[in-house]
């Protein structure tokens, strides 16, 4: 049944608006915005990099789960989704997946880009894999929770974000500090502890999903 | 409310203050900025006690569904943010003279204003005009996922530029009995004086809803 969601989720994702390409889009612009607004001694700083990729992930995480939601919307399949027999708690593992893996896919994506301008190579960028899955599973699942708590609320747009970033700051900052881990070849300060902070967090966002979105759809 | 419980956190109150000014030594160097450190870390521990008893409340509620759990949770969240937005005063308070300037971007001082942070959000999702049930979910939820903050606050002096600042309660075991018994009579103090608010709060909260007819 997760594996039939999960498909379910590709299969409605490749028939809207191509949230990958979207989303991949738009953390290009990002970038680039990035690349015109510092000086340019400073864009192969592979420090200041490393932070506005973190920033990037952030916002690209905040457009992906509401495009999820409102693309069920646009379908008219939310209420047949949730008024389903199916289990919610599958129903929030099989979003978590797919919006991992497509999140995963627009990280992997930025950072051959930022193969071009900084001394990465491919060998870094594939160690990256396991960190961006890891720090996903946190966002993803934080995000859907605190998506469904702003939800009803009219000002949502707003909501969402305000408290989503506050939230998600101890996953930035791990991730962070692995990354610049990773790309200088060296065991950063603390290394092992962020990696131990990321792992509590991707679990406890599963685990509070796993529990509270079948409740809080509910209500 | 227990009336020899307000009256004995009023004498304490009263009796730290006064051995915090008059008969506390003056620390080298630091002179009368050092004596915040008498309020600032009483008063960051009373605001991390009100946060775990908003994280412990909202387990409790989120497997009871009673309204009494969210009352003592919201209550709690409330002193706690009162207690977090003091630390975020003192502190400056004492850096100004120390540091030679209020606000560095330190990593302690940045995760308590991220804390402060969530729940100023905790507070505005609470008054946007949710059902009371959904409210109290919310608010249960919210506060355990930003409990998780607290042992990040503790941990981040060791995670970035550890050379920054040298927080007191490091060395606490290490200080003169003239320094370690005020300030252990200021924690049990300012302890004291958070349950007696929170108890307070409760009482309040709860004669609202008996006034909306939720008791």
């Amino acid at each position: 049944m997760l594996f039939k969601l999960i498909y379910n989720e590709f299969y409605l994702e490749s028939k809207s608006s191509y949230n990958l390409f979207y989303m991949s889009f738009f953390a290009i612009s990002c970038l680039m915005f990035l690349l015109f607004t510092f000086p340019l001694s400073k864009i192969n700083d592979i420090i200041i990099f490393n932070g506005f990729l973190w920033i990037i992930v952030a916002l690209s995480s905040i457009k992906l789960i509401e495009n999820s939601f409102a693309r069920e919307r646009d379908f008219s399949v939310y209420d047949l989704i949730y008024s389903s027999s199916i289990d919610l708690s599958l129903v929030f593992l099989s979003k978590l997946f797919t919006l991992n893996m497509i999140l995963a896919g627009v990280q992997l994506i930025l950072l051959f880009i930022y193969i071009l301008f900084t001394s990465l190579n491919f060998d870094i960028v594939f160690n990256f894999i396991p960190l961006c899955v890891l720090a996903n599973f946190g966002l993803i699942g934080f995000g859907i929770l605190i998506f469904l708590l702003t939800n009803t609320s009219t000002s949502k747009s707003f909501l969402f974000p305000v408290i989503f970033f506050p939230i998600i700051i101890p996953i930035l900052i791990n991730s962070s500090n692995i990354a610049l881990g990773l790309i200088i070849q060296d065991t950063a300060s603390l290394y092992i502890e962020s990696w131990l902070i990321l792992l509590t967090f991707a679990l406890l966002g599963v685990l509070l999903g796993i529990n509270l979105f079948g409740r809080l759809i509910k209500q | 409310m227990n009336l020899t419980f307000f009256i004995l956190t009023i004498l304490l109150m009263v009796a730290n203050l006064c051995w915090i000014i008059f008969f506390t030594p003056m620390v080298p160097d630091q002179e009368w900025a050092q004596k915040i450190f008498y309020l600032h870390v009483p008063i960051a521990w009373s605001g991390f006690l009100a946060y775990f008893i908003v994280m412990i409340n909202g387990f409790l509620y989120l497997f009871s569904k009673d309204l009494k759990y969210d009352r003592i949770g919201h209550a709690s969240a409330e002193i706690g943010t009162i207690f977090t937005s003091l630390v975020l005063i003192t502190g400056p308070i004492w850096a100004t003279p120390i540091w030679g300037k209020p606000w560095v971007w330190e990593p302690r001082l940045v995760t308590t204003l991220v804390l402060f942070l969530i729940y100023i959000g905790y507070f505005i999702l609470r008054n946007i005009g949710l059902y009371r049930q959904r409210a109290a979910l919310v608010s249960a939820i919210i506060g355990i996922i930003a409990f998780l903050d607290i042992p990040i606050i503790f941990a981040s002096v060791n995670f970035w530029a550890a050379e920054i600042q040298s927080h007191p309660q490091l060395g606490m075991n290490r200080q003169p009995s003239g320094i370690l018994n005020p300030f252990l009579f200021s924690l049990v103090s300012f302890t004291s004086l958070m349950i007696l608010m929170l108890m307070l709060k409760i009482e309040v909260l709860k004669k609202k809803d008996i006034e909306d007819r939720y008791v």
